[in-house]
């Protein structure tokens, strides 16, 4: 009748019913080292996500603009192949080269202070823009058109060549040898 | 015994968690870092071809222009030496009129090629430049 391998509850110590029971809680120690991990776990995540959210966006906005900048680059260097004269112009609020062509309209490239690089031409056939462009200016030297990308870290300097002014220039000297 | 095995599942259900958050994350910075890397990459190699090969249509327009001077335009092909030999430089003449002439000058290196179109115009007995056009496409070979 009284069995007691049948019930453990009855045949265990009361020392070791209060171990037991004591082992299915977690102590202070335990929880507040469980919040304090979980909290430092959940600081480096959200900063790792933060990191990551920017590093992503600043990748896009990047690639963008160099794409932007690439497009503008290509355009000048054909417009600067051709140029018979450079001649560049800056003030207070733009920065400007005008580069005239043999045959066909006068190309003006301009640099306003919001940030648009346009190019525009005389008699007008369109006008092209790329906005959001860090600071842009404009150098002559001879049959070369330097650009200059006022970037936060440093400039970046594009030189042009004008095959239109080298090979006048060619041209005079050979003539001049002649003579 | 039971229930410390199925707190113990739980904490590494969670530890699971954080380590799979983790792991996207930085994968998809180091995505892409990769992807801006490689762009950058592309550019920076894509520069450096277009300045070879500008300064192989430089070179070359004088070349025309001799060319020009010495076998007049009649219509032909002709390789110009350049100073690496897996480049290739090829000027093309092709007469529009008698007093007038357009020359293709075709670059190539191993990876890309460009071109120009010169337009050349004779007074008395020399041809000059009139006008030049970059063909700005650069193709990759």
């Amino acid at each position: 009748m009284n069995n007691p391998a049948k019930n453990h509850l009855v045949i265990l110590p009361p020392c070791q019913l209060v171990t037991s029971q004591r082992r299915r809680a977690f102590t202070l120690i335990e929880i507040l080292v469980w919040v304090l991990l979980l909290a430092v776990v959940s600081v480096m995540l959200v900063q790792l996500f933060s990191l990551t959210t920017h590093a992503t966006r600043d990748a896009q906005k990047r690639d963008t603009l160099l794409h932007r900048i690439d497009s503008a680059v290509a355009h000048l260097r054909k417009d600067a192949w051709a140029a018979t004269k450079i001649t560049t112009a800056a003030d207070d609020d733009s920065s400007s080269v005008e580069l005239p062509p043999v045959d066909g309209p006068v190309v003006t490239w301009r640099y306003t202070k919001d940030g648009k690089l346009s190019r525009t031409t005389v008699p007008p056939t369109g006008t092209q823009s790329w906005a959001d462009l860090p600071p842009v200016a404009f150098s002559a030297h001879g049959p070369l058109l330097t650009l200059t990308l006022k970037a936060v870290n440093r400039d970046e300097t594009e030189t042009f060549v004008s095959q239109q002014m080298l090979a006048q220039k060619a041209q005079s000297a050979k003539t001049g040898a002649a003579k | 015994m039971n229930r410390s095995h199925k707190n113990s599942c739980r904490s590494r259900g969670s530890a699971l968690i954080a380590v799979i958050i983790t792991f996207v994350l930085i994968s998809a910075a180091i995505t892409a870092l990769a992807l801006l890397f490689a762009t950058e990459a592309r550019r920076t190699r894509a520069t450096l071809a277009g300045a070879q090969l500008r300064q192989l249509l430089l070179a070359a327009a004088p070349s025309a222009t001799d060319e020009l001077n010495k076998n007049g335009n009649a219509a032909r092909e002709i390789p110009v030496k350049t100073p690496l030999p897996q480049d290739t430089l090829t000027l093309t003449i092709t007469p529009r009129s008698p007093t007038t002439a357009q020359v293709t000058i075709i670059a190539k290196t191993p990876t890309a090629s460009l071109s120009q179109s010169l337009t050349y115009t004779k007074t008395a007995t020399t041809w000059s430049l009139h006008t030049a056009t970059l063909n700005t496409q650069l193709a990759s070979n």
